[in-house]
């Protein structure tokens, strides 16, 4: 029997036509994963299961019945219940009032706490999930703020679960024992939707696959008929070359050197704890790990954002201990930001003004306070070029409205133009179609070529393994190892993630 | 053409949408009140434009607007809620006032301009605390220049009530500034005077400033993202020392030229709170100089028609306040004009043409 | 000793309006509506309590109506803030102009009067005795013969916090300001919580703006909030948004208030004294300022 069925689903932004006709039938008591890329229109998909987002057409079914969700508050009633991929959680709220919220005990007024707290306890233990209910989300790590969101949703008797991207913050130990967790909630009955783009995961829990591609429906497909490759293949339509061919390259001189940086975060707790690296001419050095183990902070130690406690980073032979992110370009430092939305763009200004952003003053564009137009519009004619970025006829349109990949586009080409000695790339292709992944791994190894240095942080470890000659990996804010890429694997950098080693030998000094 | 075409109607629209909204729904109060709105909007009009000297003490009134307007404009363009402009018009104008009376024997345009200079620059010192504040502590600066605002009022009534008292003066007034630091009329009947040429002069600086030179691009990144503009390498607290510096000169500027060119001497709350209607101005005309002008002359004709509005009708000029409410109240939803309703619609029109 | 008595006594009286606005502010600053209209609700509600306080003669009836036309100026606050999505700032800040000019019409054109308004008729609010509190030394003093209203800021407190920690609506308020995704994700009713927020901010105000005019004074003057709405939201700020601290930088206002009443006797400039409150706020936030960014190691400053 179908648990969800969704028939000829339609979602329209104004003009942009996110989901198209989506057909889904998700039955009773499996784990049915729900693939595509970036964009492709999974989340808003699950929003519309969850009654985030009304449909624009299109009928869905609940074991059998219509419905017309108006809110989240119905679904649930109905049994349905999602992990967002960004959790909803209250940070200065316990886990048992998170996990309550909205369905509070009360006598008269007041909150009942302790009760309210025993009773959240006592179907924590029930799942046998690792929590402690008087704990406040602010103090408790990812992982475990996600098994408040799986508890919250399970503690108000859904059978069917939603979970959005769930492993994109956890380790490959965390997701292991996630994807246990949900094969055990499967077992007692529960229907599972898992919203992913890592195949690898599919294939260990999924029972159905449904690929989406551009919001179109490609098909539904048994996890035992189809290897990876395949499943890529219905994602992206065409073949994919899933790993990328770059020749060996000499390496030169050491161009940027980080020796023991300690560093503390602005509420006070230590974020980096003696991180020592370098990069060399012609090199790409990988910083590998699972997100939030300290790669944002040594990216903005790196980029002049963020004060060092103490140690030194040493660029060409000079320290470049709190230079301000200006004095770093003026060195030949390109910066790719983790955030694009953030720190990489201003998405209301136009492309022409983002192509030239933090390179604005320089004579080329600027003669005595005055901009040069002409200049600056023929500069960004010539970069669109240079990266084969669509879209963008009109440069004085916003750059928020190009694509992911479009827009990362922007950040590099205008990085890579000012012609730097040294490359530093946060999480480089992250929400990128893959396509633009491609095109943007061509452009570094081309740097590389160039007897470039190159650093990427990235927490997705195949690109890490694609890209660098040499990795370092980093956990709860230090370097626990550091490999050659040719003498070492991805199970190898996997356990690294993980916090585990033994008998460090060193590489590369 | 059509793009040329939408991108210059469109905020005209949305601005003149709140300004209709806020005429119908005053003339409902001044129905309730037992007046014709017809007669009161008409003697209101004709009261500030018909006739050469209607139309001077119009720009007159809309001289001071324009000021404040554009030193708001400017620290807003850049997200910086300098709601501080009305102090700093105060200490402004008691610089001008006290170089004024007290400068002996400078020859009358040097003085005019020693006193203008003055005027801008204790005008920017007073807006530099806000501004330090923010830049190196991250204090509220709206919070701030709120309070520093009442500060500084009281400041200039205790100096004018005190150490500078026109001596039997019944209220807080300084003594007349010397003939040489004035500013001059220009017609008999009106006090449209020289402070109107300051304005328009700072007006085309300051559409310089933001249009075409590299510190309006900044102000333009800073404005719509701050994080960005510091990562890829603006000094964001050296920018807003030097946002707030040139607001604070400007508004300084406003002070000064109602001091030199209307009272000619300083009285302790002489404002009747141009920065505040500058504030509106500055939202009004979308942060953009060209927009603060076309605000500023929409009030200094509300203003100069009010009270012959309120001669020629007897509908009170308070009434204007309540209009001017209004049209900020209506500018809030901006945002719901231009995405639900008819600037939408006109919207689509304008992409039909352009895909057609 | 009973110099400090006296300034004690006249703190909470000045205390009270500010408190009252300030309290009531807390809630919709913990459900994320910055309420800058504070100021134009207090006005409403003095010149709202003076003109029915004249017409009718019952101070019952003044109170009920000011604060329901300051509920009324909060409602369209909500309207345009929160279901239009207009800026909240710029709607508060038109609100208090409409306030200020529709004050001055209404009293032009249906009371003939510019600018003041003071009648014989106007019943004010009766300082109380209380029975057990005025047996009480230097504690009777301080808080006995207050304006109700007095009385009223020190229960608002209490409820405030009792409400905001220990219910429901507390609770939910507060996610919503923290966190409106997972008020949204749960259902909760989050427009609905930013109302009532607001609501009870008005409600607060009203009060506030009718102790303003009705005690000791008895009449209107334009404008003659003076800037306390603004007060009252730097005292929320200061007070990080929590009820006792907001309470506490009240009262630390209405201590400089006092204080300035009791030198202007003392023959000081009143203008100068009257700095005070606002340059104290000032110094307040800058040390609060400093000692925040005393531990930060990122370069520049965060997006709203």
């Amino acid at each position: 029997m179908n648990n969800i069925e969704v028939v000829n689903l339609t979602k329209k932004f104004g003009d942009f036509v996110a989901i198209n006709g989506i057909n889904l039938e998700v039955k009773k008591g499996e784990i049915h994963a729900i693939c595509g890329e970036n964009g492709a229109g999974k989340s808003t998909l699950m929003n519309m299961l969850f009654g985030l987002i009304e449909p624009s057409s299109g009928q869905i079914f609940i074991n059998g019945e219509e419905v017309h969700f108006q809110s989240p508050k119905e679904a649930i009633h109905q049994g349905i219940g999602m992990v967002h991929q960004h959790f909803k959680l209250v940070p200065s709220l316990t886990v048992y009032e998170n996990i309550l919220l909205g369905e509070e005990i009360v006598k008269g007024f007041k909150i009942q706490q302790r009760k309210e707290y025993e009773e959240v306890q006592k179907t924590i233990d029930h799942y046998n999930f690792d929590l402690n209910g008087k704990d406040k989300i602010q103090d408790i790590s990812v992982g475990a703020q996600q098994r408040v969101e799986i508890i919250k949703m399970l503690h108000r008797n859904v059978d069917i679960l939603i979970l959005d991207e769930p492993s994109a913050v956890l380790t490959p130990q965390e997701t292991d024992e996630l994807l246990d967790n949900l094969i055990a909630l499967r077992n007692s009955g529960k229907t599972i939707i898992i919203i992913t783009h890592k195949l690898d995961e599919v294939k260990k829990c999924a029972d159905r696959i449904t690929v989406i591609r551009h919001g179109k429906f490609i098909g539904t497909v048994n996890n035992k008929d189809v290897n990876q490759q395949e499943i890529a293949k219905m994602m992206v339509g065409r073949d994919v070359k899933l790993d990328l061919q770059k020749e060996d390259s000499e390496r030169g001189n050491v161009v940027l050197l980080a020796k023991n940086i300690n560093a503390y975060s602005d509420s006070g707790s230590q974020v980096l704890y003696d991180v020592s690296m370098n990069v060399h001419e012609g090199e790409i050095v990988g910083i590998a790990g699972v997100e939030g183990n300290g790669q944002s902070f040594l990216m903005n130690a790196l980029s002049g954002m963020l004060k060092l406690e103490s140690g030194e980073i040493i660029y060409q032979d000079n320290s470049i201990n709190d230079k301000s992110p200006q004095a770093l370009r003026d060195m030949k430092i390109g910066l790719v930001p983790e955030d694009r939305y953030l720190h990489g763009l201003n998405s209301t200004m136009s492309i022409r003004d983002n192509l030239i952003a933090g390179y604005h003053w320089r004579k080329q564009f600027c003669d005595f306070g005055v901009l040069q137009q002409k200049e600056i519009a023929h500069h960004a004619k010539d970069l669109i070029e240079r990266f084969d970025i669509r879209n963008c006829d009109n440069t004085s349109l916003e750059v928020g409205s190009l694509s992911g990949g479009n827009a990362q586009k922007i950040v590099i080409a205008r990085e890579m133009s000012m012609n730097p000695n040294l490359l530093i790339l946060s999480q480089p292709t992250r929400g990128v179609d893959i396509g633009s992944i491609e095109f943007i791994h061509q452009q570094i190894i081309e740097f590389r070529r160039k007897k470039k240095a190159v650093i990427v942080i990235s927490s997705e470890l195949s690109e890490v393994m694609t890209l660098s000659d040499r990795i370092y990996v980093m956990y709860k804010g230090r370097v626990i190892g550091e490999r050659l890429t040719k003498q070492t694997s991805k199970e190898e950098i996997g356990v690294l993630m993980a916090g585990i080693t033994d008998g460090e030998a060193k590489f590369g000094e | 053409m059509n793009k040329k075409q939408k991108k210059w109607l469109l905020p005209i629209i949305s601005s003149l949408i709140p300004v209709m909204l806020a005429f119908i729904v005053g003339s409902f109060l001044i129905m309730l009140s037992g007046y014709k709105p017809l007669e009161a909007y008409s003697a209101l009009f004709s009261g500030a434009l018909s006739g050469k000297i209607a139309i001077m003490n119009t720009l007159f009134a809309t001289t001071p607007l324009i000021l404040t307007g554009l030193a708001t404009a400017i620290a807003f363009k850049a997200n910086i809620y300098n709601m501080g402009v009305e102090g700093q018009l105060y200490l402004g104008a008691f610089t001008a006032a006290f170089l004024g009376f007290t400068l002996q024997g400078t020859p009358p345009v040097i003085h005019v301009f020693i006193c203008l200079i003055g005027g801008a620059l204790s005008g920017m010192l007073f807006a530099l605390i806000p501004a330090i504040l923010k830049a190196f502590f991250n204090v509220n600066e709206m919070v701030v220049t709120l309070m520093l605002n009442y500060a500084a009022i009281l400041f200039t009534t205790y100096l004018a009530s005190f150490p500078f008292k026109a001596p039997g003066a019944s209220n807080a007034t300084t003594i007349d500034i010397l003939p040489s630091a004035e500013l001059p009329r220009f017609f008999q009947g009106s006090q449209l005077n020289g402070g109107f040429i300051v304005a328009i002069g700072v007006f085309i600086m300051v559409w310089f400033l933001i249009n075409k030179m590299k510190l309006g691009y900044e102000m333009n990144s800073i404005g719509r993202n701050i994080e960005f503009s510091e990562y890829v390498g603006m000094n964001i607290a050296k920018k807003i020392i030097v946002i707030m510096s040139i607001s604070g000169i400007v508004a300084g500027l406003a002070g000064a030229g109602e001091i030199l060119g209307t009272h000619r001497r300083f009285v302790s709350e002489f404002s009747p709170d141009y920065g505040w209607t500058g504030l509106t101005i500055a939202l009004l005309g979308k942060h953009n100089p060209v927009g603060v002008l076309a605000g500023a002359l929409l009030f200094g004709i509300l203003k100069n028609g009010g009270s012959s509005m309120e001669l020629m009708v007897g509908v009170p000029r308070s009434l204007i306040d309540v209009i001017q409410g209004l049209i900020i109240l209506f500018l809030a939803v901006d945002f719901l004009i231009h995405h639900f309703s008819l600037v939408t619609k006109l919207k689509e029109r304008f992409n039909r043409k352009k895909v057609a | 000793m009973d110099e400090l008595l006296i300034i004690l006594h006249s703190t909470f009286r000045m205390t009270a309006p500010i408190a009252l606005a300030a309290i009531g502010g807390v809630f919709a600053h913990r459900a994320g509506v910055l309420n800058v209209a504070l100021e134009g609700m207090m006005l409403v509600g003095a010149f709202t309590g003076v003109m029915v306080s004249y017409l009718t003669g019952s101070i019952l009836i003044a109170v009920l109506a000011a604060v329901l036309s300051s509920m009324i100026l909060g409602l369209l606050f909500s309207v345009f803030g929160i279901t239009l999505k207009g800026n909240v700032i710029i709607t508060g800040l038109a609100i208090n102009t409409i306030v200020l000019g529709l004050t001055a019409y209404i009293l032009q054109v249906f009371f003939g009067q510019r600018g003041v308004f003071s009648n014989p008729k106007i019943i004010g609010l009766e300082p109380l005795d209380i029975p057990i509190l005025r047996d009480i030394p230097i504690l009777s003093d301080i808080l006995n013969n207050q304006t109700p209203m007095v009385y009223v800021s020190l229960l608002a407190l209490i409820l405030a916090h009792f409400v905001l920690y220990h219910t429901k609506l507390g609770l939910y308020i507060r996610t919503v300001g923290e966190k409106e995704e997972a008020a949204y994700s749960v259902g909760l009713p989050v427009n609905k919580l930013k109302y009532i927020s607001v609501l009870i901010g008005s409600f607060l105000c009203g009060l506030g703006g009718v102790n303003i005019a009705l005690e000791n004074v008895t009449m209107f003057v334009e404008d003659m909030t003076v800037g306390r709405g603004f007060i009252a939201l730097a005292a929320i700020f200061s007070g990080q948004g929590t009820p006792i601290g907001t309470f506490i930088f009240s009262f630390l206002f209405g201590f400089a208030d006092a204080l300035q009443i009791r030198l202007q006797s003392l023959n000081i400039p009143g203008a100068f004294i009257q700095m005070i409150p606002f340059l104290f706020i000032v110094l307040v936030l800058t040390v609060v300022g400093i000692i925040s960014v005393r531990g930060r190691t990122s370069r520049g400053i965060k997006n709203e």
